[in-house]
């Protein structure tokens, strides 16, 4: 066998793994793939290093990184903001703290509760799965409301349902203990739980992305009209979205039930909205983006957070958030990443540079010259 | 059947109510509806516009300012603050998609939020005195009326018919009717985009400084996190009425706030905390309905160039 058809023969191969990249799975699997490795590289190194309070910084960051991935699903995709996530961490996170708390606790808490609530007493995963299709559940009707609105009247809308959803968890007296803490909720979130849950939602989040629904979904964001044109179900794409997106901030909710072990209808109000819009938005329109934002505006947030202890400013670093976001709409409106997954702008990289040497050993000449790429194509 | 119960004056008493707090939330609504006819701009920092203007009456109080001077500069503090936020924020990002200007307002709105907390004003609410003839009372038959209540209406009234003065028989008003109908021709037509804009911005400051006056006013204090019930308000009733019309603004307020009232005296008592929850319901079935408003106003869910 001669070097030449060794070479023919690993160029096919090659050629037929650039074709297998054209199916949005593989894309979409690959691409995944190097988030997820960089994602858990970057937790387990900083938690395996760090002193105790980072540990739970760690725990918070994962937590809150779920929520964003939740948002960028729909809203990335859709175009549309969503203040309502928030309400559906809520849900979630107090119907695992009524699903897993010790039935002794629930007792003195809520006495009159209904009987399945009172002695329910489930472990952690069967208590996130029922939370999660609980909240799924809920966000289907409330989403075949929402699916046809946008701008300011989505804007409106899913402010009014985070609102609603607050005040009915501060008011249902005998099942969520009122305006009352409920206490007593097991402390099951580890950072191993964490870590496995974001990476299933970068996976979820980016297959989400690439499949026929979140194509035709990012088409309605761009144009609305045209994607109707080409025949875009714009209701049954956003409807998706949403659900699924209520799903993921359902995971975040649990995660942080039994980060925190105690609830209040407070805990999930508009304060919460506003720091995972800032992840959401700063970090840009795709998967990785939001994995990148979460990451910079947690590390941003706890630097600063370090520095209100120190200095006992209250209200310096959401001061200096809130600057970072309104610095970003006025000079970078569509985030870090733009509307690139990593490994995009990793594959446009290198066939940059890669076009530059040919034209550089086809010309001859230095490839910074003006011309150079067009000579090759 | 229990509503059957309800005797004359009382339901008397509770239109007076609403009266009342229809105005406020008239003015707001207006407020919001100048900026957004204009711009399709949704400003979250028009709550902040009230909590300044309101911490512009504590500070003037405080210091022994008499009332006729305390009103006029409180409503000027709305106005002056609202331009100072068009110059500085909202130009660099005229233009924009309407998501990039919601999230603007919005970063914006808790940038002054948290300045207030760290400029020394604390995360205490502060109690602002207001003289004494407005908590007194007269009686029409058996109805119960604050004389506070009764300047809220009259104010509310007042600046109404100015408004629709202006906006009809001036120059500026027309230009500003023009430019919410179509902003592009209106400009075409000679009239520069900034003086619009200024104006919407400059109406909006002064009318959320007049609502803060009565809002503020009625609760007593204000603290650091005061706007964002008045803008929330102002935005429902906004959006109730149809949010590019100026007419429906106020007819959303004095619905929201009519709204409001009878579902807290209609629930049983038990359940009376549930009525906000129950507004809100309503109001995203009125925008599933007509999602234009009551009265027909720009369609919102459409983007603005």
């Amino acid at each position: 066998m001669s070097v030449a058809q060794g070479e023919a023969g690993s160029a096919q191969a090659l050629n037929r793994l650039a074709g297998l990249t054209e199916l949005w799975v593989v894309r979409a699997l690959l691409g995944s793939s190097l988030v997820s490795v960089l994602l858990v590289a970057l937790v387990v190194g900083v938690y395996e290093t760090g002193a105790a309070t980072t540990q739970t910084v760690v725990l918070i960051f994962l937590y809150n990184l779920l929520a964003v991935l939740g948002l960028q699903v729909f809203t990335s995709n859709s175009g549309v903001v969503s203040f309502g996530h928030v309400a559906f961490m809520g849900i979630a996170a107090y119907t695992t703290a009524l699903l897993s708390t010790d039935p002794a606790t629930k007792a003195t808490q809520i006495p009159n509760a209904p009987g399945f609530i009172r002695h329910a007493q489930l472990a952690f995963l069967p208590s996130t799965l029922v939370a999660v299709a609980v909240t799924a559940a809920v966000a289907v009707p409330v989403g075949f409301v929402f699916a046809r609105l946008s701008g300011a009247a989505a804007a409106i809308v899913t402010l009014s349902w985070l609102l609603i959803v607050q005040t009915v968890l501060a008011n249902w007296d005998t099942v969520t203990h009122g305006t009352f803490t409920f206490y007593g909720i097991p402390p099951s979130t580890t950072v191993w739980w964490g870590l496995g849950w974001a990476v299933a939602a970068v996976f979820v989040a980016r297959l989400f992305r690439e499949s026929g629904l979140g194509l035709s979904l990012r088409a309605t964001s761009a144009d609305p009209l045209v994607a109707r044109a080409v025949g875009v179900n714009l209701g049954r794409a956003r409807l998706a979205a949403w659900v699924l997106s209520a799903a993921m901030a359902a995971v975040a909710g649990v995660l942080y039930a039994h980060f925190i072990t105690a609830l209040a209808p407070t805990n999930f109000g508009f304060d919460l909205v506003f720091p995972l819009l800032v992840m959401v938005i700063v970090g840009g329109l795709s998967v990785s983006g939001a994995v990148v934002g979460a990451a910079s505006i947690a590390f941003i947030q706890e630097a600063l957070r370090r520095i209100e202890n120190s200095t006992g400013h209250q209200g310096v670093s959401t001061t200096v958030l809130a600057a970072i976001f309104l610095g970003m709409m006025i000079l970078r409106p569509k985030g870090l990443l733009g509307r690139w997954e990593l490994d995009e702008l990793l594959a446009r990289g290198t066939r940059m540079l890669h076009e530059r040497r040919t034209t550089h050993a086809l010309a001859g000449r230095e490839p910074a010259q003006k011309g150079g790429r067009a000579d090759t194509t | 059947m229990e509503l059957l119960a309800y005797t004359g004056h009382e339901a008397a008493q509770q239109v007076v109510n609403a009266l009342s707090l229809g105005s406020v939330y008239a003015l707001l609504a207006l407020g919001v509806a100048a900026v957004f006819s204009v711009l399709g701009l949704i400003n979250f920092a028009h709550g902040e516009l009230v909590t300044l203007s309101g911490m512009m009456m504590l500070l003037l109080g405080t210091h022994g300012v008499p009332w006729p001077v305390i009103v006029p500069l409180t409503i000027l503090t709305g106005g002056a603050a609202a331009i100072v936020m068009e110059r500085i924020a909202f130009r660099p990002v005229r233009g924009a998609p309407a998501v990039t200007l919601l999230l603007t307002s919005l970063g914006l709105s808790i940038i002054i939020q948290n300045v207030f907390l760290i400029a020394g004003f604390g995360a205490q609410s502060k109690d602002i005195h207001i003289p004494d003839w407005s908590n007194s009372t007269f009686h029409v038959g058996s109805v119960i009326v604050q004389w506070f209540d009764v300047a809220t209406v009259l104010s509310t009234m007042a600046a109404l018919g100015i408004l629709t003065l202006f906006l009809r028989r001036s120059v500026r008003g027309l230009a500003l009717r023009a430019a919410s109908e179509d902003f592009t021709a209106t400009r075409m037509m000679g009239i520069r985009a900034n003086s619009v804009i200024m104006l919407a911005f400059l109406i909006s400051g002064l009318l959320a400084g007049l609502a803060a006056f009565f809002y503020i006013g009625a609760l007593g204090q204000v603290g650091y996190n005061y706007g964002f019930t008045p803008l929330l308000k102002g935005f429902v009733a906004a959006v109730i009425g149809g949010l590019g019309s100026l007419t429906g603004a106020v007819l959303g307020g004095f619905i929201l706030a009519a709204l409001e009232i009878f579902f807290q005296v209609a629930l049983p008592t038990e359940n009376t905390p549930f009525y906000e929850a129950i507004v809100f319901v309503i109001v995203i079935f009125v925008l599933l309905v007509r999602p234009q408003g009551v009265l027909a106003g720009r369609g919102i869910g459409i983007e603005r160039v």
